[in-house]
């Protein structure tokens, strides 16, 4: 994959839903590009279009009109095969509501990215057990979901984007199922791996209070970039 | 490996859904193993009654099977010995060979004068000790009556014979055949005037003198009244050692086994001796067809004919068929109960997860991962449903053949074991078990390609 400035880049993109008979137009001809190996925020109030843009971006969504590009790939040419094994290998995604598998345990849950890539056992346990220790849970690694805090399933969710080393992580609003105090936490986490391992992060939040080192800042109003 | 351990988990997710489902699929499976294990027995049970009793193929003079009825005596066959022989010594015939056996098959009146009873009867000659070696065959094992069947009768018993249960007690041979629960028809009131009733057993004096008194062993004497070869009266005397259970209510109350010499007797008088066919017993009922083809060749061309019991006896095959269909019916019905069961049950599963699969399809999992997944799922359902069922069809076959619960079938007089075995057709219980494994990995299909067919953001909103 050559190694190109933006992570992403989008270009006129619409986005038209239908909700019953009604049409609503998500996006309206956006165009961003998003730097690579960033703290790339994107602020908008709830129906602004954040969600959506995040799913063109993260290509589990296509766009009505206008081309994406996501880590130097246009992604519109792949076929549903393709697009999941481009998700695997290079998206991470963090979702508001945490998304663990209830049958797994944190472990299997960080593992999980890892056996979809197939990676070698050896390997996985090893990445796994590094990337646990990188959110501070590697002592809570047998527990489920169930037996974990809100502040800490967020953190195997973290764990499980990261684990596969992706060219970029996409979170949610991942911060807003959780107290202020916790939400502050996670951020900081995040904040702390970018700085350290460079890995691009797109952040969508409809809380400014909670962004205070944004290092790229993307405002959503009514579909628009402003 | 990996798809069924996380299969595994997410069955246990709802216990209770999960485990109404595999009883469901258990029942099934149980039924139709029992019910499939009782036809079978039924069927090999049949089988064995009829080549115990008439062996597997039957070799008759040409065109005795249309014609043979009507006039018996033009189609008997004189050459019996020599086609025994010819049978007998054949190699590809003789490794399959378990016996050959000439019978005269004829009908008549029989009558007891010292009880004044008499009715018509069907004969059958035999050779005692080939006969008895007749009815030992056993190739599946069963158990077919609680007693053990034998004539008792010997080669060198030349008027010896044995009679049907309900023939013995029509004719009021209850107390000469010392036979226990036997019904004694009421004692009639002769006119004071009446003359004692002369019989016919005087003609037969002078060949069988009257034995004398005082044996042990009960026995009876009956004369036996039948036309010979050339249309002519003929009279015997058979003394009857033994009165069986014969299973067909027909036989049980009208058939007269004899030793073969005697037949002839009867029914040759002083001619030529001839016999109605011959049964040929074999080892194997597999190899049934492989030897009639064979006899087909090597007996004199348009001389014999050639037929299997099932040809002789055509109600075995129509009862094979009756059975099968009945049970095709209601392997169909558990079919459907385990489909709609298992369908149910995984789409019920799907719409619970539909965020799971949103997750796991934005994680990067494919389509035919998510349908794996499910169908893995339908799969285990199926493996433990199906296995349990196994499981209590052979408890529960296990415990009706240990009780020899008896149960008596249509135009039988006398009962038979009720019993299971599932082990007669090698490739049933197998078929059983993997069938409805099949069906419900199949039925979990549906499901799952609604589950790989969802919208990824659809999906991951649905929390």
């Amino acid at each position: 994959m050559p190694e190109t400035e933006f992570v992403a880049r989008l270009k006129d993109v619409t986005k038209t839903h239908m909700l019953d008979k009604v049409e609503i137009q998500a996006l309206k001809g956006i165009t961003a590009d998003i730097p690579r190996n960033k703290f790339n925020v994107i602020i908008g109030q709830s129906g602004s279009g954040k969600s959506t843009l995040l799913n063109l971006i993260g290509c589990i969504d296509t766009p009505t009109t206008g081309s994406i590009e996501v880590c130097g790939k246009d992604v519109a040419s792949f076929s549903d095969d393709e697009m999941s094994d481009f998700r695997a290998r290079h998206i991470g995604f963090i979702f508001q509501t945490f998304n663990l598998m209830p049958v797994f345990s944190a472990y299997e849950n960080v593992e999980y990215p890892l056996l979809i890539n197939k990676t070698p056992a050896g390997e996985r346990r090893e990445r796994v057990l590094a990337t646990l220790e990188k959110v501070g849970l590697v002592d809570h690694r047998d527990k489920f979901p169930n037996e974990l805090s809100g502040g800490q399933r967020q953190r195997v969710a973290i764990a499980r984007a990261l684990v596969k080393n992706p060219e970029m992580v996409l979170a949610d609003e991942p911060t807003a199922n959780l107290d202020h105090r916790t939400g502050t936490e996670i951020i900081e986490l995040m904040q702390n791996i970018q700085a350290k391992d460079k890995t691009t992060f797109i952040f969508s939040s409809h809380d400014k209070n909670l962004i205070t080192n944004a290092e790229d800042l993307f405002m959503i109003m009514d579909g628009v970039i402003l | 490996m990996k798809t069924l351990q996380i299969a595994y988990r997410n069955i246990c997710r709802n216990k209770r859904r999960s485990l109404m489902t595999v009883l469901a699929i258990a029942v099934s499976s149980a039924s139709v193993l029992l019910f499939g294990g009782n036809i079978s027995s039924i069927i090999y049970t049949l089988q064995t009654g009829y080549v115990r009793t008439s062996g597997h193929i039957h070799i008759y003079k040409e065109g005795y099977s249309k014609y043979g009825a009507t006039n018996p005596s033009a189609y008997g066959m004189e050459d019996y010995g020599n086609i025994t022989r010819i049978v007998d010594s054949d190699p590809v015939v003789k490794p399959q060979l378990r016996l050959v056996m000439p019978f005269l098959a004829f009908q008549g009146i029989a009558g007891n004068f010292t009880a004044d009873t008499s009715q018509s009867f069907f004969g059958m000659g035999i050779v005692p000790s080939l006969f008895e070696k007749l009815m030992t065959w056993d190739q599946y094992h069963l158990k077919v009556t609680k007693d053990e069947v034998a004539t008792g009768l010997k080669d060198e018993d030349l008027s010896g014979g044995v009679i049907g249960y309900g023939m013995a007690e029509r004719l009021n041979l209850c107390g000469d055949l010392q036979l226990a629960d036997c019904a004694v028809p009421p004692a009639r009131k002769e006119p004071a005037d009446s003359a004692p009733a002369e019989d016919f057993s005087a003609l037969t004096r002078d060949d069988f003198p009257p034995q004398a008194s005082g044996k042990a062993a009960a026995t009876a004497r009956l004369d036996l009244l039948a036309a010979t070869s050339g249309g002519a009266p003929n009279v015997v005397s058979v003394n009857l050692r033994k009165a069986m259970k014969m299973g067909s209510k027909a036989f049980n109350e009208g058939l007269i086994i004899m030793n073969l010499d005697l037949a002839q007797k009867l029914i040759s008088g002083r001619g030529t001796k001839k016999v109605t066919g011959l049964m040929v017993q074999l080892n194997r009922t597999d190899n049934t067809e492989l030897v009639r083809r064979r006899l087909q060749q090597i007996l004199p061309q348009n001389t014999y004919e050639v037929k299997t019991f099932g040809e002789v006896r055509p109600m075995y095959g129509q009862t094979i068929s009756m059975f099968l269909t009945i049970f095709g019916f209601m392997a169909l019905i558990m079919g459907v109960i385990v489909l709609f069961t298992t369908i149910n049950t995984m789409s019920m599963s799907v719409m619970e997860r539909i965020s799971e699969i949103g997750t796991a399809r934005a994680l990067g999992l494919r389509r035919s991962a998510i349908i794996k997944q499910f169908v893995g799922e339908g799969f285990l359902l199926g493996t433990f449903g199906a296995t349990l069922g196994v499981a209590a069809a052979l408890a529960v076959s296990f415990v009706i053949n240990v009780m020899e619960i008896t149960w008596t079938p249509p135009d039988y007089a006398n009962p038979v074991l009720l019993s299971i075995h599932m082990f007669l057709q090698p490739l049933f219980l197998p078929c059983c078990w993997l069938g409805l494994i099949a069906v419900a990995t199949l039925s979990s299909v549906i499901p799952a390609r609604n589950a790989a067919r969802m919208a990824i953001v659809d999906a991951l909103r649905h929390n």
